[in-house]
């Protein structure tokens, strides 16, 4: 009946990606990433299951409702997944990353904040 | 602004190894687990926190908001272990400790698929739980009282939705899946239908906020309170239709310009009443309905039209089927009218008592909550 249970769940699943999104980025940014990279692998198939077509996802499908909401220009998440598993310059990957990074850490300050306000 | 990053991160450290010293030693058993969870989590962050000062990568300008970004996340963690774990581990009593072993007695009646929660009375609000913690929280004299107890069950269902890798809650997450995929074909199609009708613009606008209310938390919520529903039968309904005579406010509530949290209030109670169907309880589900109806009545609430469109019965009777599958799959103990479990019985008879014999309550309440107690205490000694 709480908010704690509902959002504490859902802070961990955004907080998860948001710290995903900034290691990559701080390799693009110092010049020591490469598309076969553990961490920037995971990024690329977390923005691949970012699709109207993955319907049947419960968790990408919550995180695809959050994102609609928050980012401006709405890029195309699983163009910028396809464009991190190839050779694609640091610099056109970096800006939509960014914005990516800003509105989950954004969405992690409002779940927190719902955490921690009325339950029931 | 690097040297205020240095000096704050540097600051933050301090805070966390004073933490650490926080954690009480002598501590009940119970609460091992959660001393474990903190200290780990802690020492977690104190590794962020030193990367950040020492990672060369985080010293370059253009590296900056993403060592911005860490440092609030890892000041946020520091927190929710502070403010909610630690207190929570400087409070450990008696009373918590017998909270505990009906927690334990609970979750192995139910045949719960995961380790049970530790619980503290710490709550400042109502039941709430931390997934990240497993820690459940229940406000400080709720334990001397039956009523609500219920609501306990559907706290347990937030950790199936959290424990994502453990392959017995597969059957859990599979059916919240078909559901969500359910939900979402749905509104899909009322937002092609909005479009080709042309009409107002407020109704796409709605029909993408109720989306987005469905994914982010409505359809967890069901989820839960069917976790209940199926587990420990009619008392959760009571249960229910107890806290929102006391607590409710608009029990049709539709968002349209801000998202809510929980479904509105009669679509939780129709699939609550879908589900004891589904166990057979129709008793009880008539005897429900009836007083559910005569609150609706005196509440002065009314549905709109939009109520129906954002919370279809259709929608509602399938989350309650596949529920019961993703349920029934984990091996779960499901509760059915010939269901004889001690626990289940005192939450169930409790309801029967109030509803039967007012008067007597109190006293039959008082002598069940000493049953409970020894029930728990027997878990103890085996």
């Amino acid at each position: 009946m709480s908010d704690a249970g509902l959002y504490s769940g859902l802070y961990e699943q955004i907080r998860g990606y948001a710290e995903l999104v900034d290691d990559v980025l701080i390799s693009l940014k110092a010049g020591t990433s490469h598309p076969a990279d553990n961490e920037r692998h995971k990024l690329a198939e977390f923005l691949m299951s970012l699709s109207s077509d993955h319907r049947d996802n419960f968790a990408a499908q919550r995180l695809l409702m959050i994102l609609r909401t928050k980012v401006s220009g709405q890029p195309r998440w699983p163009d910028l997944g396809r464009a991190l598993l190839s050779e694609t310059e640091s610099a056109q990957v970096i800006p939509p990353l960014e914005s990516l990074a800003r509105s989950l850490e954004d969405e992690q300050v409002n779940v927190t904040t719902r955490m921690r306000g009325a339950t029931r | 602004m690097n040297d205020y990053l240095q000096g704050a991160i540097s600051e933050l450290i301090r805070r966390g190894e004073l933490l650490l010293t926080k954690i009480p030693t002598s501590l009940p058993r119970e609460f091992h687990v959660l001393a474990h969870t903190c200290r780990q989590e802690l020492s977690r962050i104190l590794d962020v926190l030193e990367g950040l000062v020492d990672d060369p990568n985080m010293q370059g300008q253009a590296s900056q908001p993403e060592r911005l970004r860490k440092f609030r996340r890892a000041v946020r963690d520091m927190d929710f272990f502070e403010t909610i774990g630690i207190a929570a581990l400087n409070r450990a009593n008696e009373d918590d400790r017998q909270l505990n072993l009906l927690v334990e007695r609970i979750a192995n009646e139910i045949g719960f698929p995961l380790l049970p929660p530790v619980a503290t009375l710490l709550s400042q609000g109502y039941f709430h739980i931390y997934p990240r913690l497993n820690l459940l929280c229940l406000p400080l004299v709720e334990a001397a009282f039956l009523l609500h107890l219920p609501d306990l069950y559907h706290e347990l269902g937030h950790l199936l939705e959290f424990e994502r890798h453990d392959p017995r809650t597969k059957p859990f997450h599979q059916a919240l899946d078909r559901a969500s995929s359910s939900i979402a074909g749905y509104l899909a199609d009322e937002l092609k239908l909005e479009g080709r009708r042309r009409g107002p613009a407020e109704f796409s606008f709605y029909l993408q906020q109720w989306w987005r209310c469905w994914a982010e938390s409505w359809l967890v919520e069901l989820f839960c309170d069917l976790f209940a529903v199926y587990t420990v039968g009619p008392a959760f309904a009571w249960a229910n239709l107890h806290l929102l005579a006391k607590r409710g406010a608009d029990l049709f509530a539709v968002p349209t310009l801000v998202p809510s949290t929980h479904p509105a209030d009669d679509a939780r109670m129709k699939v609550m009443l879908y589900g004891l169907k589904v166990t057979g309880f129709n008793h009880e589900l008539s005897d429900i309905e009836h007083r559910w109806d005569e609150l609706v009545s005196i509440s002065g609430s009314k549905p709109e039209p939009e109520y129906f469109r954002c919370f279809p019965d259709d929608i509602l009777r399938s989350v309650a089927s596949l529920a019961f599958d993703g349920i029934s799959g984990m091996g779960c103990r499901m509760a059915v009218p010939a269901t004889k479990d001690p626990i289940y019985t005192i939450l169930n008879e409790a309801w029967a008592q109030f509803w039967n014999h007012p008067d007597e309550y109190p006293e039959w309440e008082g002598a069940s909550i000493s049953r409970l107690r020894s029930l728990g205490a027997l878990e103890l000694a085996t």
